[in-house]
């Protein structure tokens, strides 16, 4: 019988690697909240790991995303982020959606410092756009090993009517049971990669062979290791210029990964105070 | 699957690091508030080489003994900096030469119990932690008494701060016995107790001079011999439906391997119905898959034309677990808003849910002291753990006690929070 030859197939069959196990609770959440919630988007910013949660989103969904990608665009990207987008939502199908900022086209706005400029240019435009397609769920790819505040998290995590994230009276969440009551004027925000770590994102880009924008790879003894907007982003030395020597360097890397973007650092706490305002 | 060459280890050095990466554990510390969780946590996270350039010097920046304040490392919150106590539990990462560590930490005070569990229930083994000048105090015997409800028992006792007692044996034996005792009330044995200093580095890496009697493992080399969770998928299949999506005219019922595994062509019994269905196919995107395993997220198709939903449980044949309308279950209370007679609470386990009603509180007991505090009690505080029935107002799969986890663990949600968690102790069978 061909089941019972089937079942000796996997008799002896190993635990599932780390990055299996990874993956296929990625997919367990993404399918939790495209069950749980009616109005859902993945926010896109065309970085490595953001791109990952639309690769496993098209996993988890045998190819098709039946919800939209949201690409909050500042107008401050690099000219790459945009060719890459465009590329990859005709290759994939994606159903896209730009939030923008009015501000974001202003040639060189008067913003009192770092805070202000991603409160408007990000944060605002995420607001106006859940407001317009009444968004109940954004999935995000942050992850616990980004930044100290992110790795409080939950991966299903509310905000209120003014997208405050109330981190000092979180929701319990155990046993894969996760807070879907959000109501009128909330959202939730759901975290799918919070369990990853940066190398094993890289590792799994290598494994499945995910495209990921040119500005990663070593150009003349530098590379981008996190990408935001152009004015805020510094390359780091380095001479890895494909996957490969990506994941050899991050395998003795002692240099924080976001130690290149100049929002966090600004004032004791910006990470803090940015997320409490609904920055990602 | 189609793999890309870049997967193929290029090296003997690209395997070798690939072997090391793939083998990891998740462990949280716990213990009373001040015993010296984040401290330890920082201090495991420099031992070991985690931390990026500067943040040694960033956080012994203003210590006043020079030494670093190790706690600074894991509590990101500015409230839990200016406070000095850990409000919300985060994770953090370190690699020993066998295996990856995902450390969680938890909080040790009591109104933030939730937030303790939250990071508890994700763990495969605990660090207890306790000071070895202030003994068991009220959040060890509790935090105990949660990793038992867990069902979390795989467990190494660490007694911190030797440095204040000058590495002497007498106060850590002193303490080392009352741990013993305490987790033998809850039937649990530590895998062992370790003599430590998390400000000093002693006992974690390598062997302290200042404890020469000392003569068992470091933390490192604790940690590195606790075993794996066991194999799931040795045991009886159970596979809750997650979802159902039609894709080009099929139906294909999505959902998490719990336990067991599934072969194409295999019979299954649909739970609460009971029906038998047989697998068509296994789905898995760019995939083609004959079988799949515990803890893969899969899609399949049936050859019946029957109608499944989220929430009914595909299970082995010979081994089905039963479908209950009432249990008996231990449950622990996390909400600030207790429970009292009447309320109507929703049930949530795996992906089945029912409203149901504690149907009786046959005891209720404190989780620190371990004391009855009332029997047929009639409402349930925070923190308290109590023997109940549950009564469902449709029936739902269950496993009871001794059976695998997945379908024995459920939460219990009022006014849209989830408020406690418990498990199955015992489930009478329906009358057919």
């Amino acid at each position: 019988m061909s089941d019972l030859s089937d079942l000796s197939d996997v008799s002896d069959a190993p635990d599932l690697s780390d990055l299996d196990e990874l993956e296929n609770k990625s997919i367990y959440i993404i399918r939790e909240a495209y069950s749980r919630f009616r109005r859902r988007a993945v926010l896109w910013s065309i970085g490595k790991d953001s791109t990952t949660l639309v690769w496993l989103c098209r996993k988890a969904f045998f190819g098709r995303l039946p919800f939209p990608v949201m690409h909050i665009d500042t107008g401050r990207k690099f000219s790459e982020i945009y060719e890459f987008r465009n590329r990859k939502v005709a290759e994939w199908d994606l159903d896209l959606v730009v939030a923008q900022s009015d501000r974001a086209s202003e040639q060189a706005p008067s913003f009192a410092d770092k805070l202000e400029c991603c409160t408007e240019l990000k944060t605002n435009a995420l607001k106006r756009a859940i407001a317009e397609h009444k968004f109940e769920a954004l999935l995000l790819a942050i992850r616990r090993d980004e930044h100290g505040i992110r790795a409080k998290e939950r991966f299903f995590s509310p905000r209120d009517a003014e997208f405050r994230w109330n981190y000092l009276d979180q929701p319990a969440e155990i046993w894969d049971q996760y807070a879907t009551g959000a109501g009128e004027d909330t959202h939730v925000r759901i975290h799918p990669l919070l369990d990853w770590r940066e190398l094993d994102v890289w590792r799994y880009v290598q494994r499945e062979g995910i495209p990921v924008v040119s500005l990663y790879f070593a150009r003349n003894g530098r590379r981008y290791r996190s990408i935001g907007c152009e004015p805020c982003c510094q390359p780091i030395a380095s001479n890895a210029a494909t996957i490969d020597a990506i994941v050899e360097e991050l395998r003795t890397s002692r240099i924080a990964e976001r130690s290149g973007r100049a929002q966090d650092k600004e004032q004791a706490f910006m990470m803090q105070k940015l997320r409490s305002l609904g920055y990602m | 699957m189609l793999l890309p060459p870049a997967f193929l280890p290029s090296s003997e050095i690209t395997s070798l690091a690939r072997a090391m990466d793939t083998e990891w554990l998740r462990i949280v510390v716990v213990g009373h508030v001040d015993h010296g969780k984040s401290s330890l946590i920082g201090r495991l996270l420099h031992e070991s080489g985690a931390l990026p350039d500067g943040r040694l010097e960033e956080i012994a920046r203003g210590a006043q003994d020079g030494l670093p304040e190790w706690a600074l490392l894991l509590d990101h919150f500015s409230e839990e900096r200016e406070q000095e106590r850990t409000i919300d539990s985060t994770q953090a990462f370190f690699a020993t030469a066998s295996r990856v560590y995902r450390i969680i930490d938890a909080p040790g005070h009591r109104e933030f119990l939730k937030n303790m569990v939250t990071g508890a229930a994700q763990a495969d083994a605990a660090i207890l932690v306790v000071d070895v000048e202030a003994g068991v105090l009220e959040q060890t015997r509790r935090h105990v008494a949660m990793l038992a409800m867990l069902g979390l028992r795989c467990l190494i006792v660490a007694i911190n701060k030797m440095d204040r007692v000058g590495g002497k044996r007498g106060p850590f034996d002193a303490v080392s016995s009352s741990v013993l005792a305490l987790l033998r009330q809850a039937d649990m044995t530590p895998q062992c107790v370790v003599p430590i200093s998390a400000k000093h580095g002693w006992e974690l890496a390598g062997h302290a001079p200042e404890i020469g009697w000392y003569d068992g493992p470091t933390l490192f080399e604790a940690l590195d011999s606790l075993p794996k969770p066991a194999h799931l998928s040795s045991q009886p299949l159970r596979f809750p439906v997650q979802d159902v999506y039609e894709i080009n005219g099929r139906k294909i019922i999505v959902g998490r391997i719990e336990s067991g595994r599934i072969a194409r062509g295999e019979s299954l019994m649909c739970l609460p119905t009971g029906q038998t269905v047989r697998v068509a196919t296994i789905e898995k995107f760019m995939e083609d898959r004959t079988s799949a395993k515990a803890l893969e997220s899969i899609g399949l198709t049936i050859e019946e034309p029957l109608h499944v939903e989220r929430g009914m449980v595909l299970c082995d044949l010979k081994q089905p677990p039963r479908a209950a309308g009432q249990f008996e279950a231990n449950v622990f209370w996390l909400a600030r808003n207790g429970w009292a007679r009447g309320d109507s609470l929703l049930l949530r386990c795996t992906t089945q849910q029912s409203p149901c009603q504690i149907e009786r509180v046959r005891r209720r007991v404190n989780s620190s002291t371990f004391e009855v505090v009332e029997d047929d009690a009639s409402h349930l505080d925070a923190t308290e753990v109590a023997e109940v029935v549950l009564s469902l107002d449709q029936p739902i799969a269950v496993e009871e006690f001794g059976r695998g986890k997945p379908l024995r663990r459920f939460v219990l949600i009022k006014n849209g929070e989830l408020s406690a968690g418990g498990t199955v102790t015992s489930a009478p069978r329906l009358a057919k």
